[in-house]
């Protein structure tokens, strides 16, 4: 009978030693290390919780501007105790500095099986990466923030690893291609602000989900048979002296199992070539969810969006984020007529579109009436205008509402609330 | 799907009634099934009368689609991986819902006291049934998250049990807490 009680009493503690670590593993470093106060029992479990996980809640606020002293001392501190394997190793915090300290806890990871390694430098400094991270030879997540990367000569890819990512992290064109096409379980890349490449070619058969956002990086895909996402932000547009390779006929040649594009920012301009198609040289049959911004006063734009859109008889859901600006465009609108005539697909699965910040011009009125009349299962078309639009806005709905809807179910939904007011 | 019946029998000998669908969300269930020793009554020694209609409950919901339960018990835990895109090839609208739904039926199943938590994390993990363990460990680290000492014992009963000197500084520790680790 005592028996029972005492286990009712002290639940947590008695439970068996698998389910206490899973519960561990779910709290960050901080919170695992509290538990040694609770009772004696309780004194020494946290040394084995194989996952070490570092964030700003660990530096106590009285800290003020010594908190990267603070934290390195705490990471001392816990690697010190620590007994058993290091499965996780993360340390992101916005008072993290580059410094000497974080090449030794590497070092000393270096001799474990980490599985998941983060550093998050948020200084300005980069953090050079000692090579001895590449000695990781278990790693599956690695993730870089405020680094410089060189890779030693000797190394020889990650061989389970499954997901990078890198921002704002410095390194050659070489040193990324090597990364990606050597690591044969890469299933996800993520880059956001790398600093370095100007043209980037990748090639890896596994990858699933890519990422890139930040300056415009001329991008080669080749052999990524497995992408199913690709979502691309360029911050600028293509120099116009920049020599480039990328182009709508071009970026996802490889990819004919794209299921998912967003190509915001820029991006959209700096697939534009002379002589845009009609459609592309595939089709995109698996192509279920679009998304881009466009400039809607440049023509070349227009083409390229029309040629993307011909190509994938199969979306299910379209996302436009317009804006204008005659100044940026290559080609300003001048006749809509060519893209009239381009206009040319049916889109039979496609049940939700949204265009937001509209501006009231004659394309976005094509494009809406385009679409209402060759979609026959649409469900929604949410549109909100721009403010700067607002002016003709009441014109152009009244316009919109007389087009014809191939789906009886269709409904035009207006989600800004500027525009009730206007209405 | 036939809809046979399996009957389970707790630590103090009732007889429970469950669809073989629902059993098969616990893996140690479905290897009895599968291995064909199905005799009638599967006696489950480890499970009190009081815990296993808590445990039949959770197989009803989730027999027979283990996949989309583990993604919403992770759900909390990976959030971490911010890596991941959030797009899933799978995931559409009517998917959506139905996890939504899910969801909320989570929230009112999770509503016990302690002593339940206890036993269901006890009786998922001895039946194998991961969403249900998933759940129930979930909800046992939120219980330490973020929570001071004094909190932590309240929350599963732990008795202090250091000597006088070592209280002493123990609590010297807790009082300094907020400022620094217990190491320091």
């Amino acid at each position: 009978m005592e028996m029972v009680s005492c286990s009712t009493q002290e639940m947590l503690s008695n439970l068996p030693e698998n389910i206490l670590e899973d519960i561990l593993s779910r709290l960050s470093t901080r919170d695992v290390v509290r538990t040694s106060v609770l009772s004696t029992m309780w004194r020494y479990k946290w040394i084995s919780v194989p996952h070490l996980i570092f964030s700003d809640e660990c530096i106590p606020i009285s800290a003020g501007s010594l908190g990267h002293d603070k934290l390195v001392k705490i990471v001392y501190h816990v690697l010190l105790l620590h007994r058993g394997p290091v499965v996780t190793f993360k340390i992101s915090s916005l008072q993290l500095q580059s410094c000497s300290e974080i090449d030794s806890w590497m070092l000393y990871l270096s001799f474990n099986t980490v599985k998941e390694f983060k550093l998050q430098i948020s200084k300005p400094e980069r953090h050079n990466i000692p090579p001895c991270l590449f000695s990781f030879t278990q790693l599956i997540h690695l993730i870089l923030v405020g680094c410089i990367i060189e890779l030693p000569v000797t190394f020889q890819g990650f061989s389970c690893l499954k997901s990078l990512g890198f921002q704002k992290v410095t390194l050659s064109n070489a040193t990324l291609e090597r990364l990606v096409s050597t690591c044969p379980q890469l299933e996800m890349l993520k880059l956001v602000d790398i600093d370095g490449p100007t043209h980037i070619e990748l090639s890896n058969p596994k990858l699933k989900y890519l990422t890139i956002s930040g300056k415009f990086i001329d991008i080669c895909l080749k052999d990524l048979t497995s992408l199913v996402s690709a979502d691309f932000y360029a911050t600028n547009a293509a120099h116009p002296d920049q020599q480039r390779t990328i182009n709508i006929t071009n970026i996802l040649s490889s990819v004919l199992g794209i299921q998912k594009l967003v190509m915001q920012g820029w991006f959209l301009q700096s697939l534009v070539i002379d002589d845009v198609p009609r459609r592309l040289p595939s089709t995109y049959d698996h192509l279920k969810s679009i998304s881009f911004s466009l400039n809607v006063e440049d023509m070349k734009e227009i083409l390229v969006a029309i040629c993307l859109l011909n190509s994938s008889p199969n979306l299910q859901e379209v996302e436009i984020l317009i804006w204008g600006n005659r100044e940026f465009a290559i080609v300003p609108v001048m006749d809509l007529q060519e893209a009239k005539d381009q206009l040319g697909c049916t889109f039979n699965k496609l049940r939700v579109v949204t265009m937001s910040k509209l501006l009231g011009m004659e394309f976005e009125l094509e494009l809406v009436k385009f679409i209402l009349a060759n979609s026959p299962m649409l469900e929604r078309m949410n549109i909100s205008p721009a403010i700067i639009g607002i002016g003709n806005v009441l014109a152009f709905f009244k316009k919109l509402l007389t087009f014809k809807r191939a789906s009886p179910q269709a409904e035009i939904v207006c989600s800004d609330l500027e525009l009730d007011r206007a209405i | 799907m036939s809809s046979t019946k399996i009957f389970l029998k707790s630590s103090d000998d009732k007889t429970f009634e469950i669809d073989e669908t629902a059993a098969r969300a616990s893996e140690t269930l479905k290897n009895i099934i599968d291995g064909g020793c199905l005799d009638g009554v599967i006696p489950l020694p480890n499970v009190s009368s009081n815990i296993l209609p808590k445990v039949i409950e959770y197989c009803k919901k989730h027999g027979g689609d283990n996949g989309s339960s583990k993604k919403i018990a992770n759900g909390g835990v990976d959030k971490d991986k911010e890596i991941l895109p959030d797009y899933d090839e799978e995931e559409d609208k009517r998917e959506k819902v139905r996890v939504d739904e899910l969801k909320k039926w989570e929230e009112e199943y999770m509503d016990f006291d302690q002593q339940v938590l206890y036993d269901l994390m006890l009786a998922a993990n001895y039946l194998h049934i991961k969403g249900l363990l998933d759940l129930t460990v979930e909800k046992a680290a939120s219980m330490i998250r973020g929570r001071t000492p004094d909190q932590i014992r309240e929350n599963f009963n732990i008795n202090s049990d250091f000597t006088p000197e070592e209280e002493e500084e123990m609590i010297l520790i807790e009082d300094e807490w907020d400022d620094e680790w217990a190491f320091d």
